[in-house]
C-alpha cells in the first residue's frame, strides 16, 4: 500500500514540476544549451521563459553569479530587448532593486513555448591574449528572485495576476575531466 | 423641392426636440452611485477599466425647473472632475490625490437620458491623475449639480479614480514611472504606500501593477 501511495505520488508530481515555468539564460552559440565555453572576451547571451502556459505580461527577477559576487570577473555590458518590450527597470546584476521588465502585447506563452525575454550581452575582462574562460570554471549563473520582492515570478494578462517562476542554472567555462588513453588489458588487471 | 421641404422639416423636428426638452436645472438634478466605494482605474486613452467592472454605475437624472425629467439629452453631453479644488500651484514632484487631467470625452453615458431623464454611466472613463478622497462632480451641459434643496455644494460621488498617469499630464511616462518605484513592494500601512498606483486594488503595488503600467505606457489623449 506504501509503495503504491509512493508511486503515485510520484507520478502526479513529476508531470506538476516538468510542466512549471522556467527562466534560463541560454547561449547564442549553442541555441537551447545553458552550457558554453566562451571564445571571446563579448558574448551574449538569451533569457528565456519556458512553458509559460500564460500571457506574460512582466517578470521580477535578478542574475546571481555566485562565483563571482562582486562581478569583477564578468560584467553586464548591456541588455536588448525583443519589440514588445514596454517598460524596464533596475539592473539583472542589482542585489537592491533586481530587474523588472513588462511586455506590451504580452508574450504569448502557449507558442511556441519559448519566449524571448532579453538578450544579455556579457564581457570578461582581462589581457587579450589571455583567455575568456582563464580563471573561471564551471561558472554559474543563475536566475534568482528578484531581491525587493523576494520572488521570482511573472504576471500574466488580462488581470495581471503574478505565477510563479522557477529559475534555472546556466555555466560558463565547462570544466572538463583529464583523462589519458589506457587498453582494456590494462583496466581488466586492475581488477585481478 | 419637396424632398428640400422634407429635409428642412426634419431637420426643425430634431431642434425643435432639444429646445421643447427644456433647460437642465443643476439643483433638481440629481446623480448618484449604485453602490459604495468604487475604485475605477483609468487611462487618458480610455482603454482601462470599466466602471461596471466594479459591480456598480453612475446614475443621473437631468431635471429643468419644475422638477421634471428631461428625455433626449445626448450621451456625449457630460462631465466630471475632481470636488477638491485644484491648488493655485504645485511643487514640482508634489501631485496632490485629488487632481484629475481629463481627456476629450472623457466620459461618455450610456444612452440617452430617458422619459424620466436618466441615464447611467458604466464604461471607460478616459482621464489621468488620482481622486482618493473627495469625491468627483458630475456636470450636465456646462452645469454642475448641486445637492437639493440648499444648492450650495456640489454633488459629489463617493468614488474613487485612480490611473497610470499618476502626475495628471494626461501622458504616462517615465514620470508616472518614479511614482511606481517609489511606493514599490509596500502595501497598505506602509508609509511609502501610494494607492494611487495601486491599480489592482488589492492594498500592495507590486508586480501587477508594474504590468499595468507597462500596458499604458506611452498612453495619452486620443
Amino acid at each position: 500500500m506504501k509503495k503504491v501511495l509512493l508511486l503515485l505520488t510520484v507520478a502526479l508530481l513529476v508531470p506538476g514540476l516538468l510542466s512549471a515555468q522556467t527562466m534560463g539564460v541560454y547561449f547564442n552559440e549553442n541555441p537551447g544549451q545553458m552550457a558554453y565555453s566562451p571564445t571571446t572576451k563579448a558574448f551574449e547571451a538569451q533569457l528565456y521563459i519556458h512553458a509559460a502556459d500564460y500571457y506574460v505580461t512582466a517578470v521580477e527577477y535578478m542574475l546571481l553569479t555566485p562565483d563571482d559576487p562582486t562581478h569583477a570577473l564578468m560584467w553586464l555590458a548591456g541588455v536588448a530587448y525583443p519589440d514588445n518590450m514596454s517598460v524596464e527597470w533596475g539592473d539583472p546584476f542589482d542585489d537592491t532593486v533586481g530587474h523588472n521588465i513588462s511586455y506590451w502585447p504580452p508574450l504569448n506563452g502557449f507558442v511556441p513555448g519559448y519566449n524571448l525575454m532579453a538578450t544579455y550581452t556579457f564581457y570578461i575582462p582581462g589581457p587579450p591574449e589571455q583567455s575568456p574562460c582563464h580563471g573561471m570554471v564551471d561558472f554559474p549563473i543563475v536566475v534568482a528572485a528578484n531581491p525587493d520582492s523576494g520572488l521570482l515570478r511573472g504576471t500574466y494578462h488580462p488581470d495581471n495576476l503574478p505565477f510563479p517562476i522557477i529559475g534555472l542554472t546556466s555555466i560558463l567555462c565547462i570544466g572538463e575531466i583529464a583523462v589519458e588513453e589506457e587498453s582494456w588489458g590494462a583496466i581488466k588487471s586492475l581488477y585481478k | 423641392m419637396f424632398k428640400g421641404k422634407v429635409l428642412l422639416f426634419s431637420l426643425l423636428l430634431v431642434f425643435a426636440t432639444s429646445v421643447y426638452a427644456g433647460d437642465v436645472d443643476e439643483c433638481q438634478s440629481e446623480a448618484g452611485v449604485s453602490i459604495c466605494c468604487m475604485q475605477i482605474s483609468c487611462c487618458p486613452a480610455g482603454d482601462f477599466q470599466n466602471i461596471w467592472e466594479e459591480g456598480g454605475y453612475i446614475w443621473v437624472e437631468v431635471k429643468d425647473a419644475l422638477g421634471v425629467g428631461i428625455p433626449g439629452i445626448p450621451w456625449t453631453d457630460f462631465w466630471l472632475d475632481a470636488c477638491v479644488p485644484k491648488p493655485d500651484s504645485i511643487e514640482v514632484g508634489d501631485i496632490p490625490p485629488y487632481m484629475l487631467c481629463l481627456c476629450p470625452g472623457a466620459i461618455v453615458a450610456d444612452s440617452l437620458t430617458n422619459a424620466s431623464g436618466r441615464t447611467t454611466i458604466s464604461g471607460r472613463l478616459a482621464l489621468g491623475g488620482c481622486v482618493l478622497t473627495g469625491g468627483i462632480y458630475i456636470a450636465v451641459q456646462g452645469k454642475i449639480l448641486e445637492v437639493y434643496p440648499e444648492c450650495l455644494d456640489y454633488i459629489c460621488l463617493d468614488l474613487i479614480l485612480k490611473s497610470p498617469d499618476r502626475n495628471a499630464d494626461c501622458y504616462v511616462g517615465v514620470s508616472d514611472l518614479v511614482y511606481l518605484a517609489d511606493s514599490y513592494n509596500e502595501g497598505v500601512g506602509d508609509p511609502d504606500y501610494d494607492q494611487c498606483v495601486d491599480w489592482n486594488h488589492d492594498g500592495i503595488v507590486n508586480i501587477s501593477d508594474f504590468a499595468f503600467l507597462g500596458a499604458h505606457y506611452t498612453h495619452g489623449c486620443f
